[in-house]
């Protein structure tokens, strides 16, 4: 009896022990194998230079250049704007219809597929936002109802919100109640114990949110295949109305329509490690500021 | 006039009406656009469901796109045909037959090939998430070594920082190959690459989960049915299991639903075939993969478009429902 039951606990510790090592050795080898496969072709001109012949030799400065501008612009949007939230849901709101339509609202953001934000970005921004403007200046051809990256911005934006919000309530949600309650004692008002009391404490929150809503930005592909991602713009200046190339876009548009695959593959990995390291330093970042706050609350 | 006025132009100015009106109006402006942020964050879901909605509306409401959708061009009197195109032309076509062929002269817009292209590899996905995540989550809260546990959670996590375009790309160019030789499939991309690389995003996201509620599992009974003289893996499964079972099936909801709406790895991976079959071995194509392939390329305001919006509303309303029920599993269901 005693020796079935030692069995069974040994079977049980060496299956599950072993598919604890099989996550950590498939994790480990997807990044190393990104990172070997990758450095094999980086170099400064890699980084710094445009793609040149059928895309398969040259550099990806262009994508790096659309990416950084399209997580600029959609960090000044949706950075502030979570925060907004955030503070109204914890400080402001008392608990009525209101407050839950708003909560459900964040939920029901974090949890629509990434592919509804470009059906969305599409139909609303691209559209509707865009052709209204369009009206308004009273221009023929269209200027705004164009897919370009700042509707792609305005898009990765709402898809990034709940990220924010749910980092500041974080921040929040440790702000001492006496604090708040010291400065209603001095005679502020709501809005300045928020403003003296609650802010400061809220910025690294806010921090923590920009980075890893960054990190997530920067990876997401879905939301901006149709919003304004191009397959192929030499020239790209920046201009917010202008389409652009991005990164997790050119990995994909690469690896499925390239004329030959073979030939693009040292392109496309050393692409990837560019992406993993842009998403992965930001995301680490976020995490040990979150933890460094916490720590600071906690002491 | 005396030599040192007592009242000051500043505290004249503090203790005045006019400070107090000041301080008030820009605490009424401050709660208002902290109260319009609300609002935004509500009007952007309502817009998400009002936009997705308003461009498939057509589908029904349009005569010229329910003529373009029925299945059966009677040719002598088209006009008339046109006139009387129901709203039954539209859903004879998205459920009465079973091709996905949007671009031909008789478009065909089946949901059936897409629905079972959905399933299965979410089925595929869900199935090895789960299975892999619990021994994991087991493995962190009971068997690895102590020092061990905290890095292999940090690790676990790890993985969910990595971009789905970069696991699409390695399931297409990299694993394919490898799973080709393993499993001896006839294609190179199937619905079980597909399957298997989808897992790889929702195993961080089960592993947390899981590992919470074994963690959180009452420690005086693990310690009382260790008293007792009881193993492991006997309080495993005859004590933690049986308790905590709606919220690992909640859980299990919860990466579905997570699943359902992934698109990039499935547009990569999955080889793209809309085939009405049950065969993992073969290629599939889900709902989010075909918005994701075809809208780039459809003129806005055509039956393709309408429909690919349908497939979002559908996409929306299965997500949501997935997450509420498992919302309220995950609150429900307690450790006993």
């Amino acid at each position: 009896m005693l020796d079935r039951r030692k069995t069974l606990e040994f079977i049980f510790k060496a299956v599950t022990n072993a598919t604890a090592l099989f996550v950590v050795a498939i994790i480990t080898f997807i990044i190393g194998l990104v990172v070997i496969k990758g450095s094999a072709h980086m170099s400064w001109e890699f980084l710094t230079a445009g793609p040149t012949g059928d895309m398969e030799h040259g550099g990806i400065w262009p994508m790096i250049k659309g990416t950084a501008m399209l997580v600029m612009m959609m960090s000044m949007f949706t950075v502030p704007l979570g925060a907004v939230i955030a503070i109204y849901l914890n400080e402001v709101s008392r608990r009525n219809w209101f407050y839950n339509a708003v909560m459900s609202s964040v939920r029901t953001l974090a949890a629509v597929p990434s592919i509804v934000y470009g059906l969305f970005g599409l139909a609303f921004f691209v559209n509707i936002v865009g052709g209204t403007l369009d009206w308004l200046i009273g221009y023929e051809d269209h200027v705004f109802k164009v897919r370009c990256l700042l509707w792609a911005a305005f898009t990765m934006g709402a898809l990034t919100l709940p990220t924010n919000v749910i980092s500041v309530t974080e921040a929040l949600k440790l702000v001492p109640e006496e604090q708040r309650h010291a400065g209603i004692c001095l005679g502020y008002t709501r809005w300045e114990v928020i403003k003296w009391v609650v802010l400061p404490q809220a910025i690294g929150g806010m921090l923590t949110g920009l980075v890893l809503s960054i990190s997530r930005g920067a990876g997401e592909v879905a939301p901006i295949l149709f919003v304004g991602v191009a397959y192929f713009v030499p020239n790209f200046t920046g201009d917010p109305l202008d389409q652009f190339m991005e990164l997790g876009y050119h990995i994909f548009v690469m690896a499925t329509q390239s004329p030959n695959v073979d030939r693009a593959a040292p392109i496309l990995y050393s692409t990837t490690l560019v992406l993993l390291t842009l998403t992965f330093t930001f995301n680490s970042i976020g995490q040990i500021l979150r933890w460094i706050h916490r720590r600071r609350i906690d002491r | 006039m005396s030599e040192i006025p007592i009242v000051t132009e500043e505290t004249k100015s503090i203790s005045s009406d006019r400070m107090i009106k000041r301080r008030k109006i820009e605490e009424k402006i401050a709660i208002g656009a902290l109260f319009m942020g609300g609002a935004i964050a509500v009007g952007i879901v309502l817009a998400i469901f009002y936009f997705v909605i308003q461009e498939s509306y057509p589908l029904i409401s349009d005569t010229d796109l329910r003529n373009e959708m029925s299945l059966y061009h009677d040719t002598e009197n088209e006009e008339e045909f046109a006139r009387n195109a129901s709203v039954f032309q539209t859903l004879d076509n998205l459920l009465g037959q079973f091709m996905w062929q949007p671009v031909s002269d008789q478009p065909l817009f089946s949901l059936w090939p897409l629905a079972a292209g959905t399933l299965k590899i979410t089925l595929v996905a869900v199935a090895e998430g789960t299975v892999i995540s619990f021994l994991t989550a087991i493995a962190i809260a009971f068997y690895l070594p102590r020092n061990l546990r905290y890095t292999v959670k940090v690790i676990t996590e790890l993985l969910a920082g990595i971009p789905s375009v970069v696991l699409g790309f390695l399931g297409l160019i990299y694993f394919a190959t490898y799973m080709q030789t393993i499993t001896g499939t006839t294609f190179r991309l199937n619905a079980f690459l597909a399957g298997t690389m989808l897992s790889l995003t929702v195993i961080p996201i089960m592993t947390t989960l899981f590992e919470d509620i074994y963690s959180s599992y009452s420690k005086e009974q693990i310690h009382a049915a260790k008293c007792c003289g009881m193993f492991d893996y006997q309080i495993i499964t005859s004590l933690i299991i049986p308790a905590t079972y709606g919220k690992v099936f909640a859980a299990g909801l919860l990466g579905f639903g997570r699943c359902f709406g992934e698109t990039m790895i499935v547009l990569m991976c999955s080889g793209n075939a809309a085939i009405f079959s049950m065969d993992f071995a073969s290629g599939a194509r889900t709902f989010a993969a075909t918005i994701g392939a075809e809208m780039g390329e459809v003129i806005v305001g055509d039956t393709h478009y309408s429909v690919l919006f349908l497939l979002g509303l559908i996409l929306i309303f299965a997500t949501f429902t997935i997450n509420y029920f498992s919302q309220r599993l995950i609150r429900r269901w307690t450790y006993a």
